[in-house]
């Protein structure tokens, strides 16, 4: 029981993150109907920029400021690559087909993978401390380490922040709007491209501050270090139903924890095999996901 | 002070055919000017023209203003506004919402004008939670004419607003028309509806396949033989 508990909350750890991400795919699919294969890209690069910053900050000594200002400036800089991404190599093909996007998508995530092994190196960088891991109390036998409660946290905050944005700003309104009737919204005064620019950049932010939560947890870092944790967060988003954002968040936590009691009952080396199976099994009984609305055409 | 919107030579194509060849027409605020027509004659193609939803030639003068060069959200903001055929409001999206919507493009206070909309049709009000998908199809009409009214349009253009409406809501909807127009709105009106719309217009076109072959008053397309044979028997 003991041991039940401790996998459950090491699971939503994970899941929260799966959950983060997760949105970035499900976000730009509602709204474009394609999917972003350079999203664990973003990611990545999340983690990577968070680790120049803190180079060139000198960051010494792990604190609570140094945690944030990471946090912050990976957030950014992932909004900024995710908005150039979309600006440059999605933009362009707006109208073609949307196997154009696909591949173009796809040719974007090798560009950063090995582009990132050129600049950055292909050997693994051990990721700076910005905050001592410590063990805070215990819940029934179960340790909670205070970097887990961060997880929990700045995933919670960072989920009611985009339930903010979405349902109670106009430009969460104009994200719907132009998810369901891209052909009314420029009627109401919106612009789609601006809506467009902003999926992206909110998806990538989420995403970056992913990277750097998992960056702490587990400090080694390398450009092809997005494929692993995009593959599950994309299996999470269809498992939730592409295109649900409440989907997405209740399809990563569920994926996060199904993987640590395969990990924790001791069939570790299967933890990849799940997201395949789920996807598997997902695809061919409900494509649709847990809370996706109608079929689309899926690529 | 009057506006009016004049449109001079306007031609659109989809592709390699021709849906409106060169017409020429002019509407002005506190009027109801109405173009009628069959299916086909290029009426719902004129209008998204005029929205800026399709590409076209020819000039758009609003009050000395050329509005060819503008996006649909600048026309939007320079005051025209398009209530388009079919309703096109977003199912998922609460009545509130889709309002909200509406007045995407204000800075001003948006409960104001949400209450100015909810008064006008008190129906909305009533479902203001509720999803505009669920809404029937009178009332989603005047939702799609409350949204249009929330940008505050100097002019207003809408696309067949009875169809498959019950004679009941068609009348009732006419009515806020001709209420609209006295507070000084122009309105711009599709009809296959002719009767309907001539009564209620000061000023009207005739379209076939793409011209105008009629221009008159209201009343005096009404007592046209031509207009009596085509489109009112």
């Amino acid at each position: 029981m003991e041991e039940f508990l401790q996998h459950s909350l090491n699971g939503l750890s994970f899941g929260s993150i799966y959950a983060l991400v997760a949105l970035g795919y499900t976000m730009v699919y509602g709204i474009l109907g394609m999917i972003n294969f350079a999203h664990s890209e973003i990611y990545m690069m999340g983690a990577f920029m968070c680790y120049y910053f803190a180079l060139w900050m000198g960051f010494q000594t792990p604190s609570p400021i140094n945690f944030t200002l990471g946090l912050l400036f990976a957030g950014l800089m992932a909004g900024a690559i995710g908005f150039l991404v979309e600006k440059f190599a999605y933009k362009p093909l707006r109208k073609s087909p949307k196997m154009n996007s696909l591949i173009t998508a796809i040719g974007v995530s090798i560009l950063f993978q090995y582009g990132g092994q050129i600049i950055f190196g292909a050997n693994p960088k051990s990721f700076p401390t910005l905050i001592e891991d410590q063990n805070l109390f215990e819940i029934a036998g179960s340790q909670i380490h205070l970097i887990d409660l961060l997880i929990y946290g700045v995933s919670a905050l960072a989920l009611l922040g985009l339930h903010f944005i979405i349902y109670k700003t106009q430009t969460g309104r104009a994200m719907r709007a132009v998810s369901s009737r891209p052909d009314m919204s420029p009627l109401m005064g919106i612009d789609n491209n601006k809506i467009i620019s902003m999926t992206f950049i909110i998806g990538s932010v989420l995403a970056g501050i992913a990277a750097v939560l998992v960056s702490i947890k587990y400090p080694k870092i390398d450009p092809m270090m997005g494929s692993k944790i995009g593959m599950s967060a994309f299996v999470a988003a269809v498992f939730g139903g592409i295109g649900s954002l409440h989907g997405a968040i209740i399809g990563g936590l569920m994926l996060g924890v199904g993987e640590y009691y395969l990990i924790g009952y001791g069939a570790s080396t299967y933890r990849d095999a799940l997201s395949f199976t789920v996807l598997i099994l997902i695809l061919l009984y409900k494509p649709t996901g847990l809370f996706g609305s109608q079929l689309k055409e899926k690529i | 002070m009057k506006s009016s919107i004049i449109v001079k030579d306007l031609h659109v194509n989809y592709g390699l055919i021709t849906a409106v060849r060169g017409i020429s027409f002019s509407f002005s605020s506190g009027e109801i000017t109405c173009l009628i027509g069959c299916n086909g004659a290029g009426k719902s193609t004129t209008l998204k023209a005029l929205a800026g939803l399709l590409p076209h030639s020819g000039q758009i003068i609003f009050d000395s203003k050329n509005m060819q060069v503008l996006s649909t959200p600048e026309r939007l903001k320079q005051g025209i506004a398009l209530c388009p055929e079919g309703r096109g409001i977003f199912p998922n999206l609460t009545v509130t919402e889709n309002l909200q919507l509406g007045a995407y493009s204000k800075k001003t206070k948006l409960s104001d004008l949400l209450d100015r909309q909810f008064d006008m049709f008190p129906r909305l009000a009533e479902r203001r939670q509720q999803q505009g998908g669920t809404l029937s199809g009178g009332e989603q009409q005047m939702l799609a004419i409350a949204r249009a009214l929330m940008s505050e349009p100097k002019m207003l253009m809408l696309d067949e607003p009875s169809l498959g409406l019950a004679p009941i809501i068609i009348e009732q909807i006419f009515q806020k028309f001709e209420d609209l127009r006295k507070t000084g709105l122009g309105i711009l009106l599709i009809e296959q509806n002719a009767s309907l719309a001539l009564e209620i217009s000061s000023s009207a076109y005739v379209l076939e396949t793409g011209e105008i072959i009629l221009h008159g008053t209201g009343a005096e397309l009404l007592k046209d033989s031509r207009v009596q044979q085509s489109y009112l028997s």
